[in-house]
């Protein structure tokens, strides 16, 4: 992860799969299935999808792009053209009344109540330096809460495509650090919690 | 006192650097814990996406059972399943041997069918014999498919079994 090599770009992964599918091999869809959901649940729920409707969602764009597999000209771009079917399915589906009520996490929503506890997302994390990034993380605008979640489940060489999908101006991330990213270290540098991590 | 009065500015307009590597994989695995992809939802993806492809029925399971045998160890059981769509069934039954992989014995109510077996990653195809039984031996453990389709003169579509697990 994290390299400038072309192949290690989730969309070269993704452009790669495509291919082989086109080309007769079904090994090459469940390759792209594994690698790219992660990346489509971030998108679906960071539009404030319940849980059972980012899963529908999620199912038909797969579906949506075995039915349109013959006229996506460019395979290098069936990744931009899967996060952009998600996002705009979200929305829609969102704006239909299909969005989680605040703090309903499945795996949390029992664990506690009481204004003075720490939130559960807080006790989830076992990690102290995950606890904070999270913190300041759910201080952001939400368009950068969106940018980032989705940012952090592909490669560098992906960004900006990814932030070009998602609706984001150029510029928003890669090759420079971009705003959101830039907002998350300041929060971070400025709390005395924070160590920099050598 | 800092002199530029825009330290986010700067910050934004700086290329990307370990520390920003850090947080991503930071926010990935924060994400991954609070709210993870649902565990079977790729294999559901994929079997929805399989039926599509093939424009296939999807059969029912009518049965399915473990029959533990007279030993009745781990590695000396049989599980049958019986699948029915359209008119047409298809029983399956799984031989674990003490290896890790499996054979399959099937047979399907009528004798012109062809039978793929779909395994992760690859797959093969067989025709039934005039008594309507077909056999795939050395199969890996895991889930896997079976597409049936009729003679080509039927014009029915291919029947798709849901996903069974060896």
């Amino acid at each position: 992860m994290h390299t400038d090599a072309g192949a290690d770009s989730l969309a070269v992964r993704a452009a790669n799969a495509f291919r082989s599918y086109r080309d007769g091999q079904p090994a090459g869809m469940a390759t792209l299935v594994d690698e790219v959901t992660p990346l489509l649940w971030a998108v679906a729920r960071q539009q404030g999808l319940a849980h059972q409707a980012a899963e529908d969602v999620v199912q038909n764009t797969w579906l949506k792009l075995v039915e349109h597999a013959s006229s996506i000209a460019d395979p290098q771009s069936v990744l931009k053209w899967l996060i952009t079917t998600t996002k705009r399915d979200a929305w829609s589906t969102g704006s239909r009344g299909h969005r989680e009520e605040p703090a309903t996490h499945a795996d949390v929503a029992d664990v506690e109540t009481d204004a003075k506890a720490p939130s559960p997302e807080l006790t989830v994390l076992a990690d102290a330096d995950d606890r904070l990034v999270w913190e300041h993380f759910r201080t952001l605008p939400a368009r950068c809460q969106t940018l980032l979640r989705a940012i952090a489940f592909a490669d560098k060489p992906d960004y900006a495509s990814v932030a070009q999908a998602l609706g984001m101006p150029v510029g928003s991330i890669g090759p420079t650090r971009g705003r959101c990213l830039a907002k998350l270290r300041l929060a971070l540098v400025a709390d005395p919690r924070w160590e920099m991590p050598s | 006192m800092n002199a530029n009065p825009e330290p986010e500015m700067t910050l934004a307009a700086a290329p990307l650097d370990a520390m920003d590597h850090h947080l991503l994989d930071a926010l990935r695995h924060i994400h991954q814990d609070l709210d993870p992809v649902p565990g079977d939802l790729v294999d559901r993806i994929k079997f929805a996406m399989t039926v599509a492809a093939l424009e296939a029925e999807v059969a029912e399971i009518v049965s399915s059972a473990t029959l533990e045998t007279v030993r009745g160890t781990d590695y000396d059981r049989a599980d049958t399943v019986t699948f029915a769509s359209d008119g047409l069934s298809v029983m399956v039954s799984i031989e674990h041997g003490a290896t890790t992989k499996a054979d399959i014995v099937g047979w399907v109510s009528e004798s012109d069918v062809e039978v793929e077996l779909r395994e992760r990653g690859r797959t093969r195809t067989t025709s039934v014999d005039a008594e309507g039984r077909f056999t795939f031996v050395g199969v890996e453990r895991g889930l896997v498919n079976f597409v049936l389709r009729r003679g080509s003169d039927s014009g029915t579509p291919p029947i798709i079994t849901p996903a069974i697990e060896l």
